[in-house]
């Protein structure tokens, strides 16, 4: 049986001259979530929006679940689910008419059995007869959702789905995700949140165009962040605190600020290198709130490869 | 292969759509009845009063005559101040306190009981024309049964049995609106009008509505076809065109009194092929705009404009630079103008007989949903 079930060769999408994707490679297992991370404009949608048939790539082979984009992209459609990035709602429509009218679209058998359960699926039968325009953000998100998994697709496009809705929400969005993933659907999202990219089996980072890594997390993160993580919580002047802290002599990888708290990234002995910070702060009449350790976030990746681009 | 099912969840998604919309009923059934309202009364209603100056200088009771049937007409009122008074009859003119001027010569009265032709002079003051042209229609009609009056009498005088007597048709003769009313012209008119308006004014929303709304990326990433796409969308706006037609029509005949001759169903078959065409053209439209307010102006500009200038609604074609016509061969509401003015005031005109027009109409509806479908598949979001 075939491993993948999409595999992109060398996608380049150019508007004009200016690339969007500049030569990209990946292949994405069959039933596993793929996060694609990237900075804004790293060309996140546009990938998707090529694997969907919605965009002609400039340059490359693209073949989903074996068909390729460019001569089958009729059949690609039909088994295929699609949630953009943008609200996309009818809302002029109940949630009942979204949800059957995608049913109808995708000419999907049993149709009101199968609304009726991805309607319990999702918990939004209280919602079922409201009207799109009245509904909270968390709630069009999930439906949204049900009108893209309504023809239980094989591979899942979703472009930034969580954008917007609240933490509690948001982890019953994944609970759902990976549930599907579990029962064989090809899941590939894309995210601002570095949180939710720990959902994911493997990540695909993106920037300017250009694949920079893809593969599980704990990998990525060994591979880009070498060393432990410090971190310096300041007080209200934390902008101009940072700015000093940033000149301490000391063997650091990278310095950043995330809020009020610094992490700085170094391989010298922990304790070692807490007590030089401590000294350094009250020389400097630094006025931290507090000094600990972290483990790597893929925040951390993100800006450390983003330094090393620039 | 067209695909039912899809068209029909499209067509349902649609119907519901407009029915919830209040713009979209605001233009589907308020906005036809306004316009035939106010063009019906600002431009088409009978126009009375018209204040008229007399000058008469044969001073006979023949004049007397023929002043009494012009003023007992109900349509003109005299401007008496000026009776008799050239000067003051321009003045008047001039400044638009009257529109015609009405000049009885001489000799009227000695040429008439001679049996010669009598001429009568109208003055009209150009710049308002519409006014004065219904005007002088007005006389001519007039002008031409008094006439007739004369010569009956004239041949009864003279102890002729006016049967015997071959009928003498006056000069002027008003064909197929007998009454002269100009509704009579200017409804079925507007029912082109208002049926270009309303066609492609909805349709050349509903596909950039979706762009900006999002959900066209949506229905793109579906297997839905251009052609399914522009079907399942089309045949709500057919209905309700039809349904226009119908609520338009009805009203043209209750409240202008205009008279319905040809049959129904010629009126539907014509009004289906002529909706096809507006809504192929604002589905052009909506498929091109990145806007709905970019999609609002191209419509208003290709399709709305061309419609009332060049149809011979607003103005008559024949007085228009040759250039001008040969560009209005192209507009299909000159085609469905001539087609609704025989359908309400011909009778037996049937489909056969307009065959013309309805191959021309049907031509330009393909040619613009076909196009609207390849610029659909070609730029897919
Ligand atoms: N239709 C288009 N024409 C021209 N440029 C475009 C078009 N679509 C996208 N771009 C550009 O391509 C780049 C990549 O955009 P894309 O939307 O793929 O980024 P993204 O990674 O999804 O960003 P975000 O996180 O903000 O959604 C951006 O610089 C964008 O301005
Ligand atoms: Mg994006």
């Amino acid at each position: 049986m075939e491993k993948y079930s999409i595999k992109v060769q060398n996608l380049t999408k150019k508007f004009g001259t200016f690339t969007a994707v500049d030569d990209i490679s990946f292949n994405v297992k069959k039933g596993e979530i793929l996060g694609f991370l990237g900075p804004n404009g790293a060309g996140k949608t546009t990938t998707i929006k090529v694997l969907c048939g919605l965009l002609v790539p400039t340059k490359g082979e693209v073949s989903v679940e074996n068909y390729d984009i460019k001569k089958d992209v009729e059949k690609i459609k039909t088994i295929i689910g699609y949630m953009s990035q943008k609200f996309s709602l009818y809302t002029d429509l109940t949630v009942y008419e979204n949800i059957k009218f995608y049913a109808g679209i995708y000419g999907v058998d049993r149709e009101e059995a199968k609304i009726k359960e991805i309607i319990e699926m999702l918990d939004i039968e209280e919602y079922k007869n409201t009207i799109t325009a009245e509904l909270p953000a968390g709630i069009r998100q999930r439906v949204a959702l049900a009108t893209a998994f309504i023809h239980s697709p094989k591979i899942l496009f979703l472009d930034e789905p969580t954008a917007g809705v609240d933490p509690v929400l948001r982890r019953k969005f994944w609970a759902i995700i990976k549930k599907w993933a579990q029962q064989g659907t090809t899941i590939l999202v894309t995210t601002h949140y570095m949180d939710e990219a720990e959902n994911c089996n493997r990540i695909a980072l993106i920037n300017q165009g250009k694949l920079v890594d893809i593969g599980e997390i704990d990998e990525i993160k060994e591979k880009f962040i070498k060393g432990n993580i410090l971190c310096v919580e300041l007080s209200e002047n934390y902008v101009k605190e940072f700015n000093v802290l940033k000149k301490i002599e000391m063997p650091v990888k990278d310095i950043s600020l995330h809020g009020s708290i610094v992490h700085i990234i170094q391989d010298i002995d922990i304790e070692e290198a807490k007590k030089k910070i401590k000294d350094y702060c009250k020389t400097k009449e630094i006025k931290y709130k507090n000094i600990f350790e972290d483990k790597p976030s893929l925040e951390d990746i993100f800006i450390n490869l983003i330094r090393k681009r620039n | 292969m067209l695909n039912f099912q899809r068209i029909y969840a499209l067509f349902k998604k649609e119907f519901v759509e407009i029915v919830r919309d209040k713009r979209s009923l605001v233009i589907v059934f308020i906005m036809p009845i306004v316009m035939i309202l106010i063009y019906g009364y600002a431009v088409t209603f009978d126009i009375k009063n018209i204040d008229i100056g007399i000058i008469d200088r044969d001073n006979s009771s023949l004049s007397r005559g023929y002043i009494n049937k012009i003023v007992s007409s109900g349509y003109f009122i005299p401007y008496k101040d000026a009776y008799n008074n050239m000067d003051e009859n321009i003045k008047a003119l001039r400044r638009e306190r009257i529109k015609v001027i009405v000049v009885i010569p001489s000799d009227f009265s000695f040429n008439l009981k001679k049996g010669k032709d009598a001429k009568i002079q109208y003055i009209v003051d150009g710049s308002i024309a519409n006014t004065a042209v219904i005007g002088v229609g007005y006389l001519q009609v007039l002008t031409a049964n008094f006439a007739n009056n004369i010569k009956m009498d004239f041949v009864k005088n003279k102890g002729i049995n006016p049967k015997k007597f071959p009928y003498i048709s006056p000069e002027i003769r008003v064909w197929y609106n007998q009454e002269l009313k100009s509704a009579n012209f200017v409804v079925p008119g507007l029912i082109a009008i208002i049926m270009m308006l309303v066609a492609a004014l909805l349709t050349s929303l509903t596909i950039v509505r979706e762009r900006e709304n999002g959900t066209y990326e949506e229905i793109m990433s579906t297997p839905v076809t251009s052609t399914e796409l522009i079907i399942g969308k089309l045949t709500p706006y057919i209905i309700i065109g039809l349904i226009d037609v119908l609520l338009v029509t009805l009203f043209g005949i209750l409240w202008f009194h205009v008279p319905f001759r040809g049959n129904i169903i010629t009126l539907l078959f014509f009004s289906f092929l002529f909706i096809l065409c507006a809504l192929g053209m604002g589905m052009l439209m909506s498929s091109i705009a990145k806007k709905q307010e970019e999609a609002i102006m191209m419509t208003f500009f290709s399709t709305l404009l061309p419609s009332i200038l060049l149809s011979g609604f607003a103005f008559p074609l024949e007085s228009m630079p040759k250039a001008i016509q040969v560009f209005s061969y192209f507009v299909p509401a000159r085609y469905f103008l001539n087609v609704l003015r025989s359908i309400f005031l011909k009778q037996d005109v049937t489909i056969l007989m307009l065959y013309k027009e309805a191959l021309f109409l049907m031509a330009v509806s393909i040619f613009f949903l076909v196009l609207a479908a390849r610029v659909i598949k070609k730029r897919k979001i």
